[in-house]
């Protein structure tokens, strides 16, 4: 096992690790009462509080899913809205189980309907005003004429599937060397995407960096990891040849990130051609 | 100023719809249980 620490997403979730739990706790009370009804036998009381209390608690983890979108929303300097609106689908939850809980509360009776509604639509507006509501449009910072949003973000979406496949294969990699060999290449790569969401101008110069070295590495190591997954010992002919490979897209790479970062254009195409030659000799590409 | 103001109003309104209807819904058990 490498000792080295892989990129993981959920760190970045641990600081939406309490937002939302209000909504947990105020609804506290309509489980007491469930279990209450149910010691009074009361089954269909106790059917539709714990229906209740189902339903703020499954409003509140939608709410915190909604949260969590919105957060990585507002981290990315370049963006699309979310595309499901967890956080106002939470709000209609829970506003309308509020309402029909009141309304329950007042025996069903006709007359205190529009003050279930009245309830249940300070609760929307509450939750509204409280916690916002989900984010409806892209957002682009300082996106420079000709390269347009969702140019950047196809982009950089089919950049990080790749990255996600060079991760999936490398898990089924047990040589620790290797292992840590390519997850300092993932890191790199995501490191790369970075720059572009901070600059977008760059994508036109590193598309075709992200396109040959992702595809190379991807393709090297789905293909090595299926091998080694068929057969118990690895041919060392394969071992060697893989080694020469990652030995050369890591350093390619770390070259080129740095010549990006620098906009040398020359250099960097020139490198390009001789990583791509390199990668062809190999019968990566 | 006015994102507190958003932020105090919004909790109370939560505060009063979710939490006092939750709370109701205890008191709403109350006749039956001592009748």
């Amino acid at each position: 096992m490498t000792a080295a620490k892989r990129y993981d997403s959920t760190i970045h979730d641990m600081r939406y690790g309490i937002k939302g739990i209000l909504l947990y706790l105020l609804p506290l009370p309509v489980l007491i009462t469930a279990i209450a009804s149910l010691i009074r036998g009361a089954v269909f009381d106790t059917l539709l509080t714990g229906g209740a209390f189902a339903a703020y608690m499954l409003g509140a983890t939608i709410a915190r899913q909604g949260f969590r979108l919105q957060g990585e929303y507002e981290r990315k300097k370049i963006a699309r809205a979310p595309s499901t609106p967890f956080k106002t689908v939470a709000a209609l939850l829970i506003s309308a189980n509020t309402a029909l809980l009141d309304w329950w509360a007042s025996s069903f009776t006709l007359s205190a309907i529009p003050e279930a509604l009245l309830i249940g639509a300070a609760a929307f507006l509450g939750f509204a005003l409280y916690y916002g509501l989900d984010p409806r449009r892209d957002k682009a910072n300082g996106l420079s004429i000709g390269v347009t949003i969702d140019e950047v973000l196809d982009a950089l979406d089919a950049a990080n599937i790749k990255i996600d496949a060079i991760d999936n294969a490398r898990h089924k990699i047990s040589n620790p060397e290797f292992n840590a060999r390519l997850q300092r290449i993932t890191s790199k790569a995501r490191e790369i995407l970075d720059s572009i969401e901070d600059d977008p101008t760059r994508l036109s110069r590193a598309r075709k960096f992200l396109k040959v070295y992702l595809d190379g590495t991807q393709q090297v190591t789905e293909g090595y990891a299926r091998t080694h997954q068929g057969q118990q010992a690895v041919p060392t002919a394969l071992e060697t040849n893989f080694s020469r490979v990652l030995d050369s897209l890591e350093q390619t790479f770390t070259e080129q990130q740095a010549k990006l970062l620098e906009d040398n254009q020359f250099d960097l195409d020139v490198q390009m051609e001789v990583l791509e030659t390199q990668l062809k000799r190999e019968g990566v590409l | 100023m006015a994102y507190a103001l958003k932020k105090i109003v919004g909790f109370i309104l939560l505060l009063v719809t979710v939490g006092g209807v939750s709370m109701l819904s205890i008191f709403h058990l109350i006749p039956p249980l001592l009748g």
